[in-house]
């Protein structure tokens, strides 16, 4: 680990419809030293992300009611905030890597929290050098 | 047909009778005695072979031309007899004997010639019999080809036959139906294919057809207005000039329609694929429940209890999802499955408010939430106490829900030291379920939830869980 490495100078924009889960998900990058942002749909995702150009890690659900589901947002995402990094996670197990952005990691939903967090750590470090 | 004529009628059954010639020739001289006696006793001299000829005439017609010469050389004698003076036949007189000769020359030939009238009938009849069976036979034929016709064109299954070279010969009605064709002798095998599929029919179906007789396999046709493709299951024989043993003459095909098959096997799929997605949301959600009841536990015993109970409260409220297939709970079901616990025990509650649909993530956040207010008030609030009570009131007034959770008669609480996920859950969690707020308050008359939310109740556009 990178003598400079502080998990509170990165960002992480959680999308997740279900409360419950949102929770869990804000508490663990929390956990993880991450400042989080919290987004119930892509539209308010993209609020947060014109408004907060401290966010650098995108982990977003796929199913999601709106115009745009988190496959969706990760592209668009990918193409308007390029370094943002994209992690995506989803309980529907056809999700394929040619469905998302280049580079962005899947998790399958339930996911071990010491994973996600160990990916979260692994991200933010590549974002430093 | 014509009818038979009367003298058929009498002859032909008579013909029937089969009797031997020396039997035949006995009763013929019997006969012919026993007229020459009548005739001897009741009637004159003169007309000695008027009656003896209807004898010969039956003789030669029942029997045939012999028994016809015996009857006549018979009725001869007779008559001779009762010419004669002396009673012997053969002492005559000239005229006698020319008269004699005469008769027989003449009967014989009447013997002749009804004999051959007799088997001139037979043989008419005989005719006529044997066309009688023909018309019969091809009457069933017929009706046999026509019932295999009806079959054909009746048939639900796309029926049809194409030449050696592939050109459509006849598509029956449903056939034609299903690939909307007008007129199929305008059509080749190849066209009914899609463009993805042609090529098998050379490089597949027919060297087999031409090896096993058969082919059978899944291909798809195509629609000739819409071009809409069409799974059917395709079978191709070749046909045989009339039997099995005949010429290969052309193609037949006996093909099912499998639209309605793969869509039920798509829905299946699709089932399978929606239930497993919901379970594995919901062993997230349950994830967050036990890792959230951690976080907030003092021990793994206190955590092994907040979890179990709130993990059957979240069951509960999945089974009267479950009753729904997942749409939609009404409000009422989800209130007194999450209160069931305690009212079993005697504890007090009043619900009042409209029939309201929730759904799927609703109903469980708000069964979570009043999961969380029952345990506290039976803890601490007024379920703990004998005199106490909870009042449910909940409203739908536009697009404003409204749900209060009031307790009354338990003792007075005070806003707890540290907030727990029970808090957390009913001001932050269950308030994001219903994009409003939670406001809980801590008094003297007992706890107070207020949850107030948007709630469009249209059950179509239910959400998942």
């Amino acid at each position: 680990m990178g003598q400079s490495f502080q998990p509170s100078r990165f960002a992480v924009l959680v999308v997740e419809h279900d409360p419950l889960i949102l929770t869990e998900a804000v508490d663990l990058v929390e956990e993880a030293g991450f400042i989080a942002y919290e987004a119930r749909n892509a539209d308010q995702a993209i609020r947060l992300l014109e408004r907060h150009p401290e966010i650098t890690v995108l982990l977003t659900d796929v199913d999601m009611p709106g115009s745009m589901d988190g496959l969706k947002l990760a592209r668009a995402v990918r193409d308007r905030w390029p370094p943002v990094r994209i992690i995506v996670t989803s309980g529907h197990t056809k999700v394929t890597e040619a469905d998302m952005p280049e580079e962005s990691l899947f998790f399958a939903k339930p996911y071990p929290p010491q994973t996600m967090v160990q990916a979260l750590t692994r991200v933010a470090e590549q974002l430093l050098r | 047909m014509p009818t038979p004529s009367f003298l058929a009628r009498l002859l032909l059954p008579a013909l029937q009778i089969k009797i031997a010639p020396v039997a035949r020739f006995g009763l013929i001289l019997l006969v012919v005695a026993a007229v020459a006696l009548l005739r001897a006793a009741f009637v004159t001299d003169i007309l000695p072979y008027l009656f003896f000829i209807p004898i010969i005439l039956l003789s030669a017609l029942v029997f045939g031309r012999n028994s016809g010469i015996v009857a006549t050389l018979a009725a001869a004698v007779a008559a001779g007899c009762s010419m004669s003076p002396t009673g012997n036949p053969l002492s005559l007189s000239v005229a006698q004997w020319s008269a004699q000769g005469l008769f027989v020359l003449v009967n014989v030939g009447i013997g002749f010639l009804a004999a051959e009238l007799s088997r001139s009938l037979v043989l008419l009849e005989n005719l006529a019999e044997g066309r009688r069976e023909a018309i019969h036979r091809l009457a069933a034929a017929t009706a046999k080809h026509t019932r295999l016709a009806s079959i054909v064109e009746q048939s639900q299954e796309f029926i049809g036959y194409a030449d050696l070279e592939g050109r459509v010969q006849f598509v029956n009605e449903s056939g034609k139906r299903l690939v909307g064709v007008a007129d199929p002798r305008l059509t080749v095998v190849e066209d009914y294919f899609t463009e993805a599929d042609r090529w098998r029919i050379s490089a597949e179906i027919l060297p087999a057809v031409h090896s096993h007789g058969a082919w059978t396999g899944e291909v798809e046709f195509r629609h000739f207005a819409t071009g809409a493709l069409i799974p059917v299951r395709y079978n191709v024989f070749s046909l045989r000039d009339g039997d099995a043993d005949g010429a290969v003459v052309g193609y037949g095909t006996v093909t099912t329609d499998l639209r309605s098959q793969k869509l039920a096997t798509a829905q299946r799929e699709m089932l399978t694929r929606e239930l497993a997605h919901r379970m594995k949301n919901t062993l997230s959600i349950v994830q967050a429940i036990v890792s959230q009841s951690l976080r907030a536990s003092g021990s793994v015993a206190q955590a092994r209890d907040v979890i179990a109970a709130r993990l059957t409260a979240l069951s509960r409220a999945q089974d009267i999802l479950t009753a729904t297939s997942w749409t939609q709970a009404d409000i009422h079901d989800v209130v007194q499955a999450a209160i069931a616990p305690h009212r079993d025990e005697g504890a007090r509650f009043v619900a009042d408010g409209p029939h309201i649909d929730l759904d799927a993530q609703r109903a469980l956040g708000l069964s979570l939430a009043l999961h969380e207010l029952a345990t506290n008030a039976a803890k601490y609030g007024a379920l703990s106490t004998a005199g106490g009570c909870v009042r449910m009131i909940w409203s739908l007034d536009e697009k404003i829900f409204r749900f209060e959770w009031i307790e009354q008669g338990g003792p007075e609480v005070h806003v707890p030291e540290s907030r727990g996920f029970g808090s957390r859950l009913l001001e932050r969690i269950v308030a994001a379920y219903f994009d409003g707020s939670g406001v809980l308050q801590f008094g003297q008359e007992g706890v107070r939830f207020v949850l107030e939310g948007e709630l469009v109740s249209h059950p179509s556009s239910a959400e998942e869980a």
